[in-house]
């Protein structure tokens, strides 16, 4: 069994390697989405890093924010921290834990892409982000942040390539 | 398989495989508990956590003692409105004195109050909070701080909690986040600890700036007075930084409180910290701290004491000796010690206490401790 365990381990390292030296050649174009009601919203990295830090609570009407995340397996998920925060996803644990004092915990995860775009679609106060390719008519997109993890105005975002 | 889903289940088992907890800590939801982030009761909008610290001292006697248990309770739902609560059950066990003795325990409110967001960016908070002076007494909670001991500049300065009202938010100034914090106390402590003099008054503010993604300057200005001696107006200034960078940190607060009536309430005094990594988990930790305070210390009153303090005894028949003026009492502490973070929400830490200059008989010597954040 423990043989296994380091065989299924190295096999995983290798592949995740493999994973990471394709990743860096053709990073994902994000699209930070909202509900279609409220296709008007816009929001910037920075607002962004508030929102996901639980500092920005809510939107300009009034309504709460209910941010959502991708799992931390997820690389669009660590494609989105580097970009909005400039560190790693494991680099906020202190400011959670810190956070948990007070009583704010870090925003809800949805398992997959469809679990975000379901989720904002039903929720007025939801904002999350998913592939660009994977954006349709369910939702608005806010914010596109582009391969170099620089934000772009969803009109001038770069066509789905996928 | 494409080759982006078998990178995520490369990924996935790795994670599963060898890090069970990891996926876990990072990635709360409302129905799952994780160890850190709480325990949302379900069908409620009520969470509940906490932590628990056993700690060991060996400055005099060896002391065991469950030093803090700690649970927090709030609720909040998508309404503007959440309720916040903290209550601490303060050596809960020890074996000062005796195995049995459970004289200093002690069931403490530490926080209850509610917030409203009035806004974007202004929350207003109604209750008993932590005093924002400084960082360091905003996030006590042992599984949070580096060393068992506590620096004496973050508590003896000013009570650690208020009971009043409070503006709190973030606001983007210039580009850069700066978190503030406007309070007013009047009229005393809900449930005080005992051996804490409440403020009988209080108006305060804060602000922290997020200078660059690794260092937060912050400062606080404070004018209030305590139950003591209500009558005499202290006014504090504290300034305080933390720098942060690839496992490394750097932090220190300086206080320095001026009353309004006798020398005797003035203080003032610094520490700082730094924390290095020796490997993923282990850290060394080093914290210089001064403190000097205005109050009075007992004099040479006694043959026994001037003896001590090399004075000669008055021959009969003389005049009386000017008795000098008390020192002002001071201390100066270095800190030198291990943490181990096993698991983010786990932490244990030893550390050894030095006093080069003790005069308010700070605690020196070894500590220890265990924390856990549930």
């Amino acid at each position: 069994m423990m043989r296994f365990r380091a065989t299924i381990s190295v096999l995983g390292l290798v592949l995740a390697a493999l994973c990471a030296f394709g990743r860096a050649e053709a990073a994902e174009p994000i699209a930070v989405i909202g509900p279609l009601a409220d296709a008007k919203r816009t929001v910037t990295l920075a607002d962004l890093a508030l929102i996901y830090r639980r500092k920005r609570l809510l939107w300009p009407d009034g309504a709460k924010i209910v941010p959502i995340n991708l799992p931390a397996s997820n690389p669009l998920r660590r494609d989105f921290s580097q970009a909005v925060f400039s560190e790693p996803i494991e680099a906020s644990e202190g400011y959670w834990n810190d956070m948990y004092f007070h009583g704010v915990t870090p925003p809800f995860v949805a398992g997959s892409d469809e679990a975000v775009i379901r989720f904002v679609e039903q929720s007025r106060e939801g904002i999350g982000y998913i592939p660009l390719c994977s954006v349709d008519h369910r939702i608005a997109v806010l914010l596109v942040i582009d391969s170099n993890g620089r934000a772009v105005a969803p009109a001038a975002a770069p066509p789905c390539t996928r | 398989m494409h080759l982006k889903d078998a990178c995520s289940v490369a990924l996935l088992s790795l994670v599963i495989l060898n890090h069970p907890a990891f996926a876990a800590d990072l990635d709360p939801s409302s129905s799952d508990y994780v160890p850190g982030r709480g325990f949302q009761i379900p069908n409620t909008d009520l969470t509940v956590g906490g932590y628990v610290t056993g700690e060991y001292a060996e400055h005099g006697a060896p002391v065991l003692s469950i030093s803090n248990a700690s649970l927090l309770f709030w609720w909040e739902n998508d309404s503007p409105l959440k309720f916040f609560s903290e209550i601490d059950l303060q050596r809960g066990l020890t074996t000062e004195g005796s195995f049995d003795s459970q004289q200093s325990q002690y069931l403490s409110l530490e926080r209850l109050y509610a917030d409203y967001d009035l806004t974007d960016q202004v929350t207003l908070r109604a209750g008993k909070f932590l005093t924002p002076i400084g960082r360091w007494n905003q996030i006590h909670a042992d599984p949070l701080v580096w060393t068992t001991s506590r620096p004496l500049v973050t508590e003896i300065a000013f009570p650690t909690s208020a009971t009043g009202v409070m503006a709190l938010g973030t606001v983007t100034l210039l580009g850069k986040d700066v978190d503030y914090a406007f309070y007013a106390a009047e009229g005393g402590d809900l449930r005080p600890t005992p051996n804490v003099d409440p403020f009988q008054k209080a108006l305060g503010a804060r602000i922290n700036v997020d200078v660059s993604d690794s260092l937060q300057v912050g400062a606080s200005l404070a004018s209030f007075a305590q139950r003591s001696d209500r009558n005499e107006l202290k006014n504090l200034v504290g300034a305080d930084f933390l720098w942060q960078k690839d496992g490394y940190e750097v932090t220190g607060e300086a206080i320095y409180r001026l009353s309004e009536s006798t020398s005797q309430g003035n203080e003032r005094g610094f520490f700082i910290q730094g924390v290095a990594p020796l490997s993923e988990k282990l850290f060394a930790v080093y914290r210089y701290e001064l403190l000097s305070s205005g109050g009075a210390v007992p004099g040479p009153q006694t043959p026994f004491i001037s003896l001590a303090m090399g004075l000669q005894p008055q021959p009969p028949g003389m005049p009386p000796l000017p008795v000098p003026p008390p020192a002002p009492p001071s201390v100066r502490l270095n800190v030198f010690g291990l943490t181990y973070r096993y698991h983010p929400n786990l932490v244990m830490k030893i550390e050894f206490v030095e006093g080069g200059s003790n005069g308010i008989r700070a605690p020196i010597g070894v500590l220890s401790s265990i924390s856990l954040l549930f």
